[in-house]
């Protein structure tokens, strides 16, 4: 059987090169995938200034999720000094650290990333000239600054900035890249340090001859609420991006994937069943000489496995180019840290192989098993055009498919916020596959609106282009399910964002009733400095907002003791009046003077079933609990964060405990102002820059879905040219009779044309009307309004994209078909 | 069946001079037709006989205009088809050739009525639904023009190819082993279908066959050897046909 399986590969070895290429592709995009879940799971970003130490300690950094992945804390957990006593009198320990971190920057707005001189030894930092710093006003750089010891460095802290001396230079071990690096004495350091009593982590260097792993697992067991981190974990705790910028990665990719082997399992389905429909007539031939419908089916299989497990095999290596690619633009999307790593290991490509061969002999099985089952008589019949009605399972399958995702779309009606906000945006996965089984129905249908049309005209061409989609509506719909896919899925990913960020964009607007933003560059900005911005002529009120996320008690959408997060700003309520408009609903933002209070979004109250006056419970980003009385609730959520409480509340629960940026109003001339701004060390941002300061924000990560949704349509439009091209290219026997008929080449070309033109269309159709449920729900759930945001440019690029692709694959097959 | 064009007294619907032919298969060429002349006059029934590789579809190829020969011309009616670009030929084979071919080559997706038409629409021209009617009659197709070309038998469906043949009213019709994949009373049915043509509707027919018997029903069959003509024999029957074929190429 194996041997007539690869004669059978031999002799069809054009079909299956189409069946070869859409495996390969499966197996690549899944390999891709899967690569991203587990850096999700894996990856990270390896130490830097704390390579030195065997151990790293922290506090726990993420709140325990019963079986979830846990939720991270946005801002630094930090532990008691205490902390670090107990630690070093672990057996084991040499000498346990205590380090915190300073966000300072040179006068130019260059980030500088500073410590206490005792926390060197943890990378190692070692002197090469000079002295370590031992007054409040002295300083140990590395070379990169230009400095020489004696000479004196202006570094800002919160905007302001302050003398220091430099007593000595140092350099990192070999090999170590940690950036722009300043160390102060430890009295400096503490001057700066807003958490009074705390440290950041803790670096552990073991006794010679203790295991590191060992170590830190003693230290867990005997000192209470701390964790250990070793080897490459070391770099989650000492960069708190890593921890995020996995979850990041786990729901980015998480999704994604979802869409991508739901794709992948659709064309390569697609594709095998155009393979073998075309050799319904040779299984037919199988079965009157005698072979078996479970033998011919067998033989299908083996096939299928064949080709298939060569061509996931294959597939897989350059899955994990393409995954290393996709990392690199999370990266400069501003997703990912720079320096994060993704993990590697042939687990993804495993799975993909696994998967592609699943779905590979799995659509080989559903598409030929109607074939090889049917009386070999009327398989002979019936061969040389298609059995024109789908089976009844199909049809109810795809109705209630279509049913389902209509309602999920609808589903932000009645629910509000994420909850809805991701049932509409996964229901256009319902509707396509509903779409696709149902596909040949639909092509019958749409044929039946042209066909009077084109029963009229004279013209060949058309006349012979009417008879074959309706003698082939499933070699049709093979071409149309994939295009329309890409515009669907184009349209939900790309427009999914635009409106919400259109909504943003508008609540933003609204909101800021100030003409003014001041930041620091590189850092924040300190209490004084606002005073100071506050005190400057012309100046009529400032405003600082301080931000962060918290992580809300959920005890909603079905989660019993879930967490989610969500943005919160911290606002100072006394000077919002000519600063802000959150347009209040309910109660009054003065409130939130008052110790213990807090203010959410319309949205978060409902979704999270806490009216005014009752409690919110939730953690800051510190890991904090709290709870406090809601005393206002306002609608502009999407642009401000949905949590607001006292400024100086939630700075005491960042790590920096700075401001992000001040509202200013001011009653004078704006060159005046940036210049009086510019004398303390601050930026001036007027109202227009600041919108698009939030924008370019969205933008980032707008900019990585499109991304990922690039690699996929990447993906489909490959997929789509190989099946066209497949497709096309089987006609030739029928090309060729035509031909001998009596038929040019232009009135085969323009038959062709005639049939792609058909194809595009109702791709453009159906994809365009798949996808705007989503969209209308997405629109609901943000806006109120069913009025989803769709860029002209955007939707004309991804339907001439399409239609490209589906114009092109089919001429140039056609060419190659007629070539002699 | 003449070899020199000037014996011949009425019109020739197909003349071929000094026609040669002859494929290329990796560094060899294979000679498939050398320095053949024949003349075929307007309503006769000609069979092309001989063995495997004899170059007898080549012929009917070159004929018929589906293929270029090397060097000699080929004239159909009074054009000289050999000279036409591939858009003209094309056009010109449309219009003035018919073909019957041994796997019947209808299209699935299309009627039999719009298969048989389908060089008319190829051509842009309307259809004679007097002409169909007559033409389906003729080939005892009457009535079933309606239906898909895979609910004929097989004799049906090779009738509906030689209606498809003549619905142009051809210079001539070719046919390519138009009974190899019949049964031989179905075959018979044909044969004498394209003899029908020939004497009531003054067709002209061409037909490359190995089978005795179908040659036996051709007012002149026509012996290729090895590329070469071998003679003819006129009012042969199927016996003198198998005899004839037995002794080929030992002139």
């Amino acid at each position: 059987m194996w041997t007539l399986a690869k004669a059978s590969i031999r002799h069809h070895r054009g079909g299956f090169a189409g069946v070869f290429v859409a495996v390969f592709l499966c197996a690549a995009l899944i390999t891709a995938m899967g690569v991203l879940i587990e850096s999700g799971t894996r990856g990270g970003i390896a130490p830097q200034r704390l390579q030195g130490a065997d151990v790293v300690v922290g506090a726990p950094q993420a709140h325990p999720v019963v079986e979830d992945t846990d939720a991270p804390f946005a801002e630094r957990v930090l532990l008691p000094a205490d902390a670090v006593d107990e630690i070093a009198a672990v057996p084991g320990v040499e000498r346990a650290v205590g380090t915190i971190e300073l966000p300072l920057a040179t006068a130019d707005g260059t980030v500088v990333s500073a410590a206490a001189w005792d926390a060197a030894a943890l990378t190692p930092f070692t002197l090469t000239s000079g002295d370590a710093p031992t007054g409040a006003a002295e300083v140990v750089v590395d070379e990169s600054f230009g400095v020489v010891p004696g000479s004196s460095l202006v570094l800002t802290h919160g905007g302001e900035p302050s003398e220091y001396t430099v007593s000595g230079l140092a350099a990192p071990a070999a090999g170590v890249d940690t950036g722009p690096a300043a160390f102060l004495s430890t009295a400096g350091a503490e001057a700066l340090w807003p958490h009074g009593d705390t440290v950041a982590t803790v670096g552990v260097l073991a006794e010679p001859g203790v295991r590191p792993e060992q170590l830190s697992a003693d230290i867990e067991a005997q000192v209470a609420d701390v964790v250990g981190y070793t080897g490459d974990r070391r770099g989650d705790v000492e960069n708190l991006g890593g921890s995020p910028a996995r979850s990041t990665l786990l729901l980015l990719s998480g999704s994604l994937a979802g869409v991508a082997v739901m794709t992948a399992v659709f064309v390569t389905a697609g594709t095998l069943s155009l393979s073998i429909m075309a050799r319904r007539r040779e299984f037919a031939m199988l079965r009157a000489v005698g072979a078996g419908a479970n033998q011919t089916l067998g033989i299908v299989v083996r096939e299928v496995l064949l080709v298939s497990g060569a061509a996931a095999a294959l597939g897989a290596a350059p899955g994990f180019l393409l995954a290393e690619f996709l990392g690199r633009q999370f990266a400069a999307g501003g997703v990912l840290p720079e320096t994060f790593v993704l993990a590697y290991s042939p687990l993804p490509a495993l799975a993909a192989v696994v998967i592609s061969i699943i779905a590979a002999v799995g659509a080989s099985l559903v598409s030929a098993r109607g074939s090889v089952r049917a009386a070999p008589t009327a398989a002979l019949r019936d061969s040389s055009t298609e059995a024109s009605r789908l089976g009844r399972g199909r049809v109810i399958t795809g109705l209630s498919l279509l049913g389902a995702g209509l309602v999920a779309a609808l589903v932000p009606i009645a629910v509000p916020g994420t909850a809805g906000l991701a049932s509409a945006a996964s229901s256009i996965l319902l509707l396509m596959i509903g779409a696709g089984l149902l596909g040949p129905r639909l092509v019958t249908g749409a044929l039946k609106v042209v066909q009077p049309l084109l029963r009229r005209n004279p013209s060949a061409s058309l006349a012979l282009a009417e008879a074959n989609a309706g003698a082939f509506p499933r070699r049709l719909a093979s071409g149309i399910v994939p295009l329309a896919l890409a515009i669907a899925l184009g349209s939900v990913q790309f427009f999914m964002p635009a409106t919400v960020a259109t909504e943003a964009d508008r609540q933003s607007r609204d909101g800021v009733v100030a003409g003014y933003l001041v930041s620091a560059p590189g850092t924040g900005v300190s209490e004084d400095l606002a005073e100071q911005v506050a005190e400057l002529p012309g100046v009529e009120s400032t405003s600082p907002v301080a931000r962060s996320a918290v992580l809300a008690k959920a005890g909603f959408a079905g989660m019993e003791d879930g967490v989610q997060p969500y943005a919160i700003q911290g606002l100072a309520p006394q000077d919002l009046g000519g600063t802000l408009d959150l347009d209040v609903r309910d109660g009054s933002l003065d409130r939130l003077a008052e110790p213990g209070t807090v203010a959410l979004s319309v949205d978060l109250a409902r979704e999270s079933g806490t009216a005014m006056g009752e409690d919110f419970d939730f953690y800051y980003g510190d890991g904090t609990e709290a709870t406090a009385v809601v005393v206002a609730t306002y609608e502009r959520g999407l642009g401000f964060g949905d949590v607001a409480v006292a400024n100086e509340t939630l700075r005491g629960h960042t790590t920096t405990g700075l401001n992000d940026y001040l509202l200013v109003s001011a009653d004078t001339n704006p060159g005046e102002l940036a210049s009086a701004v510019a004398g303390l060390g601050l930026t001036l941002l007027d109202k227009e820059e600041l919108g698009a300061a939030g924008a370019a924000e969205r933008n980032a990560d707008a900019w990585v879905s499109v991304i990922a949704m690039l690699v996929l349509l990447g993906y489909l439009a490959v997929s789509v040219v190989n099946t066209l091209v497949m497709a096309t290219a089987r006609r030739r026997p029928e090309l060729m009779l035509l031909r001998t008929l009596g038929a040019s080449d232009t009135q085969l070309r323009r038959m062709m044309g005639a049939e792609s033109l058909l194809i595009v269309a109702a791709a453009v159709v159906i994809g365009t009307v798949l996808a705007l449920p989503p969209l209308m729900g997405i629109a609901v759930s943000v806006s109120g309004l069913p009025f989803p945001t769709i860029v002209p440019a955007v939707y004309l690029g991804l339907a001439g994209a399409t239609a490209a692709l589906g114009f092109g694959s089919i001429a140039v097959a056609t060419r190659a078909a007629l070539r002699p | 069946m003449f070899t020199d064009p000037s014996e011949l007294s009425g019109t020739a619907a197909l003349q071929l001079q000094g026609v040669s032919k002859s494929y290329r298969s990796g560094n060899t060429t294979v000679p498939a037709l050398r320095d053949v002349s024949l003349a075929i006059p307007a309503g006769t029934f000609t069979a092309v006989m001989g063995p495997s590789g004899s170059g007898k579809s080549t012929l009917l190829q070159c004929a018929a205009g589906l293929d270029a020969p090397d060097s000699g011309k080929v004239l159909l009616g009074t054009t000289e088809i050999s000279r036409l670009r591939s858009k003209a030929l094309t056009r010109f084979r449309r219009d003035h050739v018919g073909f019957v071919f041994q796997s019947y080559n209808l299209l699935p997706q299309l009627t039999v009525a719009r298969n048989v038409t389908l060089p008319l629409l190829l051509a842009g021209r309307g259809t004679d639904t007097v002409w169909l009617d007559y033409v389906l009659e003729a080939v005892g197709l009457a009535g079933l023009g309606e239906r898909k070309p895979q609910e004929l038998s097989g004799g049906q469906q090779q009738r509906a190819a030689i209606a498809r043949a003549l619905i142009t009213r051809p210079d001539a019709v070719f046919a390519d082993e138009p009974t190899g994949a019949l049964d031989s009373v179905t075959a018979r049915q044909v044969l004498d279908l394209l003899r029908h043509t020939v004497s009531s509707l003054g067709q002209t027919v061409v037909m490359v066959t190995h089978d005795p018997v179908a040659a036996g029903h051709a007012d002149t069959v026509i012996f290729l050897a090895d590329g070469r003509l071998d003679g003819s024999m006129t009012g042969a029957t199927a016996l003198d046909v198998s005899e004839r074929m037995a002794t080929l190429g030992e002139h």
